[in-house]
């Protein structure tokens, strides 16, 4: 589905990635972990035309979607949900949902997945004149995940979506993306909480320095470098 | 009581000329962030081009409200395409794009000037002059017709901005251009449409304060 060659990329001239190789599968879960600026939000951002591209290649379904535009990327069903649970504080849950699917046309198509949101988050229907400012940090992840299903994404990528949530909000959020999953959605998350992520994950990039240091499965949490990164080299 | 009556609706007059100017410059504010103090000459400028249509080349009345509001939303189309765009590109910081304003509102003046000279201009439509009394105030139909206008105005705004999907990712952009930008609006393009909504009711209150006062340059000042 997607296919990244010897991907160069980064910001203002600087490079964070330096010659990447990366492929997701139709229907896969991929996770990116890493360490801190290791460059596992910049790969995301380049996929989607936020962070510069110097070299290499990246193709989705066989196209060059390389410096294509955000509305053209959402049409071509690659949608990205930005860290920090980011949302329209000011506008009310519909409204956050309805800018969301703001590049599609098709207003019954539009409203099928309003229909589909509210019926996978009902606090969404429940509440969805309230402002999205006064819901919680796990609420308004689950809002920012779901602007996104509006888009009838087939590729999501999801940055950091447990940043700063309890456990119990980060359990259900990580509940929500395998259920997403399940309905075909092919998913790559960059995540801090790396034991979470390669658990649902069918894949695992492990990052550093810009590079991909380690691919593997579910195993790949026994490796020590992932141990001595993440759990100070103890098992757990 | 009549003085109570005249002062309420003396201030309902000033009122809705502000409200007027304040809807179209907070609208460009909140989507652009930045003090576009040019909106003053914005609002001169139109009451300058209906004068032109109306008084000088004797245009019919409608025709050179219509003119004179065609040529300010361009205007402000125009200044945020040919000038803000630029410095947006360049990352320019707030203060600098106030400094940039500060510089296009002494341009417009001064190119009010040398196309209409320094002597003050009147409008003159004697039938909006006509005086009517209300709980004893005295009251002509421009000044009914301005709050009339304003308060349309500013339903149609509000009826913009919450209902209609254009409206919500003005709205959405003025909250978050970065989220904004991931769901595919292009803030670009809602930049340029505050500008001329904005600039828009610039050239609506530009139109009344003209057919209310005598027209000189800095008049937006007063």
């Amino acid at each position: 589905m997607l296919k990244i060659k010897d991907l160069r990329a980064g910001y203002n001239g600087d490079e964070i990635i330096h010659g990447i190789d990366f492929e997701v599968k139709t229907g896969e879960i991929v996770a990116i972990i890493g360490p801190n600026g290791s460059g596992k939000s910049t790969l995301l951002k380049s996929i989607f035309n936020l962070a510069k591209t110097y070299s290499g290649e990246i193709n989705y379904k066989d196209k060059d979607i390389k410096n294509l535009k955000t509305f053209k990327l959402i049409k071509e069903g690659i949608c990205f949900v930005p860290q920090g649970r980011q949302v329209f504080n000011d506008l009310s849950v519909l409204e956050n949902l309805e800018m969301g699917a703001f590049v599609l046309r098709d207003e019954e198509l539009i409203r099928r997945n309003m229909l589909d949101v509210f019926k996978k988050f009902p606090i969404l229907e429940t509440r969805q004149k309230d402002l999205a400012v006064n819901f919680s940090g796990g609420q308004q992840q689950i809002l920012a995940i779901s602007r996104v299903l509006m888009q009838n994404p087939q590729l999501l990528l999801l940055d950091e979506p447990s940043l700063g949530l309890s456990p119990k909000a980060m359990k259900e959020i990580f509940k929500k993306i395998q259920e997403i999953n399940k309905e075909g959605v092919s998913i790559i998350i960059v995540e801090q909480n790396a034991k979470q992520a390669v658990e649902i994950a069918n894949r695992t990039y492990v990052l550093e320095d810009g590079k991909i240091a380690l691919v593997g499965g579910k195993e790949i949490l026994k490796n020590k470098k992932i141990k001595d990164i993440y759990f100070g080299g103890r098992d757990d | 009581m009549i003085n109570l009556c005249q002062i309420i609706i003396n201030g309902l007059i000033i009122g809705a000329i502000y409200s007027l100017v304040s809807s179209g410059f907070s609208l460009i504010y909140s989507t652009n962030k930045f003090i576009h103090f040019a909106h003053g000459a914005v609002i001169s400028f139109s009451a300058y081009i209906f004068w032109m249509f109306f008084s000088s080349i004797h245009f019919s009345f409608f025709l050179s409200i219509f003119l004179a509001l065609t040529f300010s939303g361009c205007l402000g189309w125009a200044l945020n395409y040919f000038v803000y765009k630029s410095f947006r590109k360049k990352k320019s910081s707030g203060n600098i794009m106030l400094i940039v304003s500060f510089g296009i509102l002494i341009f417009l003046e001064s190119v009010i000037q040398i196309i209409f000279g320094a002597r003050v201009k009147l409008i003159n439509f004697d039938f909006l002059s006509k005086m009517i009394f209300i709980f004893g105030a005295r009251v002509n139909y421009l000044q009914i017709i301005t709050i009339f206008v304003s308060i349309l105005c500013f339903i149609i705004l509000f009826i913009f901005l919450n209902k209609t999907r254009l409206g919500k990712a003005v709205r959405a952009v003025s909250d978050n251009k970065d989220v904004a930008e991931i769901v595919g609006i292009d803030s670009e393009k809602i930049y340029s449409l505050s500008f001329v909504i904005g600039s828009l009711f610039a050239g609506i209150a530009g139109v009344l304060i003209g057919l209310n006062q005598a027209l000189s340059i800095s008049m937006e000042r007063a």
